[in-house]
């Protein structure tokens, strides 16, 4: 994965090439999320939390929801270290799942992102001139304020249009200094709050009672709240000009996190004690004022300095947020441009100051427009709610993108607990969406607008023009067969010499499982990192050599198709080739080599951990008949696959098949005729055809490589273990196949329910 | 002071400890693989089995 910034956009007219420049510090990217955290919630959220959990509740809220995020930071975290690119998201999606997630995954992001920041403008707008007026400089009412607010929400958004358009330094300095100013107030506040408790401890009574509404009501301020938390994927926007990106956008997400849950429980707490003689019970009279509550609060704090304060660090807060919102949905947009599935228009790059002023201009159009035209409040929670698709979406990129590619990506970060921070973080965040239909029916009816939108722009423009990157695997040559039948077999091949043997094999699948049974032959052609993929065609001579030698064979008597595509890793090009032409059996070659760290082979490890089918690997296999066929036998999943391909492979006119189990001593034998019994109808063959035999010895491995030397072939299933564990630890079957001086083949056989999972994650 | 302010001061102690720990654990592990210079999942992952690693 390249690590350079982006190298291709060229300006149209100049062609010079332009790139983004690296100059922000893990300071500055830290306080850009921070910014779009605080911003997003705490202010309205303290109010609320208070009313509807109590004042204990509120403390809670936030320390849960910390937790829930940084499971989802510590996913972004992991992503953004090995794909460190603007787009974020975007990115990730296109990666683990290809074009058409992708391009839903950047549009959700450009919505919510521009819709999050017109909110901003406008609670900056009203924040200002309601003090302005507290003051008498504006002395107006009704539609005239209105007017003057729209007008300021459009002059704040303009002005952070500009800043972005300035370029990344600035964007970053000033979203720094903003941010640090909110967060020393906000922490200034907290530590007041402290020390007002320890002057006065009786201050504490005001947390009582501590969940007055009931422990349930926690989930419901949760999800209210958890939006205070989004603004850690404002980080992945900035892989291109961040600088050391593998190392400092991981920790800049993490950091934010930390930074803001104490910064919330500290100002929640300064708000509850804060409030003193009013009457009534403290949660009481803070909830009383809904989302102004904190304010009202932090002014009976601090009576003389309190309200200028908070209006201060709201203006801080919202105006870094605005900022930090206007970034990443102009880099969200960009990444789309860049790759076609927008307009080519916002991949442009000002030649002088090197940002993408096209996606910045339409950006700003829609967080100005948005901010003018469109109530706010409900929006935003359409926003909110496609960020928590994107969290969704995100933690399951994490999990593919680990199981897809472990060998393809360099990581600078890899998150602990894997998997349960993601899973945990799915399971929470699908609940938090649903449960916002209860807070705003009309964001379900914005947000799946949006959505669909997407789907349509997707189908009948994006998806025509997009434009192939390097991660993607692309056809060559196709001559696919036109519909799916009973049984449809994929072979892989990859040099001429293997083509005839695997032929002949593949041919007795073929008659065991009838005449409809389709073929089809795939090559896959290499191309290291340093070519570029329009050179392909020069590494492609020896796949259609074998594909010629594989058709000679077969096409005559079975519908026969041939596919050649390119990709940078063969095993994925074989998976996912097995996945979408829903293969019933694959089969491939193997020289009997490995990689040093491998079990058999960079290739066919990950193929029999991944394939979604049955899978069988022919090693020397080059004979016509086999008299004798000898399966070691342990009872495991692939056992009745491995004794159904004994039968195929064995001579019909005398052959036999020994089922071989070699028990440690002390250890009880697995009783191989009851198992023979039961599996032999099921394949319609004659139980005659199949013999056991036992064997007790302390040396497994040795015992079945002596017994194997009688006989013409040996079938083995492969193991069950993770691929890492059978690198790291060893396993029989592998270890077998590696000895084995006899032909060999390894079958995999499908399993439904672990297959359909492979298939999506 | 009642049970719900127990459980109440556990959990949110509880859970302000998990962020600081998968912070600073996050931070270990971004700075070992940094220092062994960045790589696949499956050499960083044979570095933690090895012991050398997070």
């Amino acid at each position: 994965m390249a690590t350079g910034p982006e190298k291709e956009s060229k300006t149209e007219h100049h062609k010079i090439s332009t790139e983004f420049s690296r100059n922000l510090t893990l300071l500055q990217i830290t306080m850009m999320g921070v910014g779009m955290m605080i911003g997003a919630g705490v202010f309205l959220g303290v109010g609320n939390a208070v009313k509807v959990a109590g004042p204990g509740g509120v403390i809670l809220t936030f320390a849960l929801n910390a937790v829930i995020a940084l499971f989802t930071a510590m996913s972004y975290a992991e992503l953004s270290s090995a794909i460190p690119k603007a787009g974020g998201a975007y990115n990730f999606a296109r990666i683990a799942f290809g074009r058409g997630t992708s391009f839903m995954a950047g549009w959700m992001e450009w919505f919510a992102s521009s819709v999050a920041g017109s909110l901003y403008a406008v609670t900056f707008a009203l924040y200002t001139v309601h003090y302005l007026t507290q003051l008498g400089i504006i002395q107006t009412s009704g539609f005239q304020l209105i007017l003057v607010e729209k007008g300021a929400a459009i002059l704040i958004a303009g002005f952070f249009v500009y800043i972005n358009y300035r370029g990344a330094s600035e964007t970053g300095t000033m979203g720094t200094i903003f941010t640090l100013g909110q967060t020393v107030t906000l922490a200034f506040i907290a530590l007041v709050g402290i020390a007002t408790t320890i002057a006065d401890p009786a201050r504490l009574a005001n947390f009582q009672p501590f969940l007055p509404n009931g422990w349930d009501k926690l989930l419901i301020t949760m999800g209210f709240t958890y939006v205070a938390f989004e603004g850690f994927e404002v980080i992945a926007q900035a892989g291109d000009e961040a600088i050391d990106p593998r190392r400092n956008l991981p920790k800049a997400m993490i950091y934010s996190i930390l930074i803001v849950v104490f910064t919330y429980v500290g100002v929640a707490f300064a708000a509850i004690v804060g409030v003193k003689d009013v009457g009534q019970p403290a949660w009481i009279w803070i909830g009383s004022y809904g989302g102004k509550g904190f304010g009202e609060a932090i002014s009976q704090l601090m009576p003389s300095y309190g309200s200028i304060l908070v209006t201060i660090t709201v203006i801080f807060a919202s105006t870094s947020a605005l900022n930090a919102t206007i970034y990443s949905a102009t880099r969200a947009s960009y990444a789309l441009g860049r790759d076609r599935m927008l307009p080519k228009a916002f991949s442009r790059l000002h030649p002088k100051r090197r940002t993408p002023y096209m996606a910045l201009l339409f950006t700003g159009g829609i967080v100005i427009s948005v901010a003018t035209f469109l109530p706010t409040i409900d929006v935003a929670s359409s926003a909110s709610m496609m960020f928590l698709f994107l969290f969704f979406l995100v933690n399951l990129c994490v999990i593919r993108v680990r199981r897809q590619m472990v060998d393809e990506m360099t990581y600078g970060f890899v998150m602990p607990l894997f998997p349960l921070p993601p899973i945990a973080a799915i399971l929470i965040q699908a609940t938090l969406a649903v449960w916002l239909i209860h807070m705003s029916p009309i964001a379900w009816v914005v947000g799946p607008t949006w959505v669909l939108s997407g789907i349509v722009i997707y189908r009948f423009y994006s998806k025509q023009r997009a434009r192939r990157t390097e991660d993607e695997i692309v056809v060559l040559k196709e001559q696919p067969i036109p519909s799916k039948g009973e049984y449809r077999i994929l072979v892989s091949l990859a040099n001429p010499a293997n083509a005839v043997p695997l032929a002949m094999n593949c041919y007795k699948f073929c008659q065991a499982k009838g005449d409809s049974t389709e073929i089809e032959v795939i090559n896959m052609v290499p191309i290291p990192p340093q070519v570029p993929l329009s050179e392909a065609s020069k590494y492609s001579h020896a796949g259609e050599e074998a594909i010629i030698e594989a058709m000679l064979y077969l096409a005559p008597r079975y519908k026969f198709g041939s596919t050649m595509r390119y990709c940078r890793n063969i095993a994925r090009g074989i998976i996912s080739a097995a996945a979408q032409r829903k293969a019933d059996l694959l089969i491939m070659g193997w020289q009997g080599y490995r990689r040093k760290g491998f079990s058999l082979g960079s290739t066919v490890d990950p193929v029999l951990e991944r394939a979604t089918c049955n899978v069988a690997v022919f090693k020397d296999c080059k004979q016509q008949k086999n008299m004798n066929i000898l399966i070691p036998f342990a009872g495991g999943p692939n056992a009745a696959f491995a004794l159904e391909t004994a039968s195929i492979m064995v001579e019909q006119d005398g052959g036999r098949i020994v089922v071989f189990h070699v028990a440690s001593p002390g250890k009880p034998t697995q009783d191989t005729d009851v198992f023979l019994d039961k599996i032999a109808p099921q394949l319609k063959v004659p139980r005659s055809l199949f013999e056991s035999k036992y064997a007790i010895s302390h040396e497994r491995l040795k015992t079945i490589l002596e017994e194997a030397k009688s006989y013409d072939l040996v079938i083995i299933g492969a193991t069950r273990d993770p691929i890492f564990r059978q690198r790291v630890m060893g396993s029989l079957p592998e270890i077998l196949a590696r000895h084995c001086e006899k032909p060999l083949v390894m079958v995999k056989a499908k399993h439904t329910i672990r297959s359909f999972i492979k298939r999506w994650i | 002071m009642d049970l719900d302010i127990i459980i109440g001061i556990i959990l949110t102690v509880m859970a302000l400890g998990a962020v600081v720990i998968l912070t600073l654990w996050s931070r270990r592990i971004i700075e070992r693989i940094h220092a062994r210079s960045p790589g696949s999942l499956r050499e960083i992952q044979k570095d933690i089995i090895n012991g050398n690693g997070a």
